[in-house]
């Protein structure tokens, strides 16, 4: 950073910079990445309990029902807003462990075992739901408009691939914004100095198949006495 | 989006192709597969990469995802120094930052140095140079993607009337210049075992022929 202060006033360019990491409804960073599907955690760890999954600065909670299949819904119960962290999977979807209001994945609420029988007024509350599928091994949601009738899933190729065995690893959860970690792909410069990125040596019995002036771009590192060669 | 690097080896006939990409807004991919082995190597055909769980405006969950394809050589052949040689910056008794210089822990690097620029960068303080060409080409597409979302059209990568599969692979290994052809035409490929694999006598040869 200089001491030169940022320009002042609103050009399209800062205007952009400011736009760039929101995430949340709204804003225009989190409209537009409401039209993408976004993993909401692994298939292996959804089982029998309802997980608390914030997503987009929205506060939800994921489930599996009796049958099997995942829902996301918004994590307060539109009774008395407590939370459906702590809700029971039920055969047909989950049930608020307070006063037992009761939602399909479609935020539709199917019970309300306090009111009177004769009370429509289930039929009355749709509560915070979005569209969940499953595929190769992730709870996938997408969470933009019409979502009734979302875009298809956007597959991701090497997740489907049938040449080898993918493995996913999750829960590493990192405290800045995500468009930190994105332009690092964007930024491969930066591998060669803050990962000191160079080629190591080859195995004997590769070594009749390589083109060895690869070697010579290796980067001197200060830290070592010679050039790294492998 | 894909970027690439072309770095010089010694010989001016020979350059060092590294590509990484990027399918919009959360998955990234790295490390496919390397040319200069013989056709039916594999071991160097992992597969990196990821997506992020975005949380809000200051958190995310990284979700690694890497395809292992068996090898027929069993120790691995990686990117980085030997591990005898990392960690080389002796850290002062006095030191009391998170990271005191290289220390060979990719992981490690990113996170400290990323964290280093602030939860919500002060993006108007920076002064972008030459080798940041690919970060501007990439706030571009981002850019338009919230324009096109803005005037009620979809963005870059959503396509409602296809459900197929998003090929975002990557490529490292060394190409002859005459060869060398930046662009979708001729993007070196690691899809199936497709891409530059040289033989014994510096072919070209192929996986799979390309069709």
């Amino acid at each position: 950073m200089s001491d030169i202060e940022p320009e002042s006033g609103t050009s399209a360019y800062q205007k952009l910079l400011g736009d760039l990491p929101g995430t949340g409804p709204g804003t225009k960073g989190g409209e537009m990445l409401r039209r993408y599907w976004h993993p909401v955690c692994l298939s292996a760890n959804l089982k029998d309990v309802s997980i608390a999954a914030r997503m987009l600065c929205e506060d939800l909670v994921v489930f599996r029902d009796g049958k099997g299949r995942p829902g996301l819904l918004g994590i307060r119960c539109s009774h008395r807003l407590a939370s459906l962290e702590y809700g029971q999977v039920r055969e047909d979807g989950l049930m608020c462990s307070y006063h037992g209001w009761r939602y399909d994945s479609q935020g539709r609420c199917i019970d309300q075992p306090l009111e009177p029988c004769d009370s429509d007024l289930k039929s009355k509350i749709r509560h915070l739901w979005y569209p969940v599928e499953e595929w190769e091994g992730v709870v996938w949601t997408y969470m933009g408009p019409a979502k009734e009738n979302p875009p298809p899933l956007q597959k991701i190729d090497v997740l489907a691939r049938t040449d080898g065995e993918a493995k996913l690893v999750d829960g590493d959860i990192w405290n800045y914004n995500y468009l930190n970690w994105m332009e690092n792909f964007a930024d491969m410069g930066y591998s060669v100095i803050l990962h000191h990125q160079v080629l190591r040596d080859l195995p004997e019995e590769l070594k009749p198949f390589n083109d060895y002036s690869i070697k010579n771009w290796m980067p001197y590192h200060s830290n070592l006495s010679k050039p790294a060669t492998g | 989006m894909k970027t690439v690097s072309v770095l010089d080896t010694g010989d001016p006939e020979v350059k060092f192709v590294n590509t990484w990409s990027i399918a919009m807004p959360i998955h990234w991919r790295f490390s496919g597969i390397r040319s200069g082995f013989p056709p039916d190597f594999t071991d160097e055909r992992q597969e990196g990469g990821g997506m992020i769980r975005i949380i809000d405006d200051t958190h995310f969950e990284l979700i690694r995802y890497t395809l292992f394809r068996k090898g027929n050589y069993p120790w691995p052949f990686t990117f980085g120094l030997p591990p005898e040689k990392k960690g080389t910056v002796e850290k002062k008794p006095y030191d009391k930052r998170k990271y005191s210089g290289w220390e060979g822990v990719p992981a490690l690097e990113d996170l400290v140095l990323q964290e280093s620029q602030g939860d919500i960068p002060e993006r108007r303080l920076e002064h972008l140079a030459t080798s940041d060409r690919g970060v501007i080409t990439m706030r571009r597409i981002w850019h338009k993607a919230m324009e096109d979302v803005a005037n009620g059209k979809d963005p870059k990568g959503v396509d409602r009337h296809q459900n197929g599969m998003l090929e975002v692979d990557t490529f490292h290994g060394h190409v002859k210049v005459n060869e060398l052809k930046i662009g979708p035409e001729n993007m070196p490929s690691s899809i199936e075992g497709r891409g530059l694999i040289r033989d014994q006598n510096g072919k070209l040869v192929f996986a799979r022929e390309p069709s």
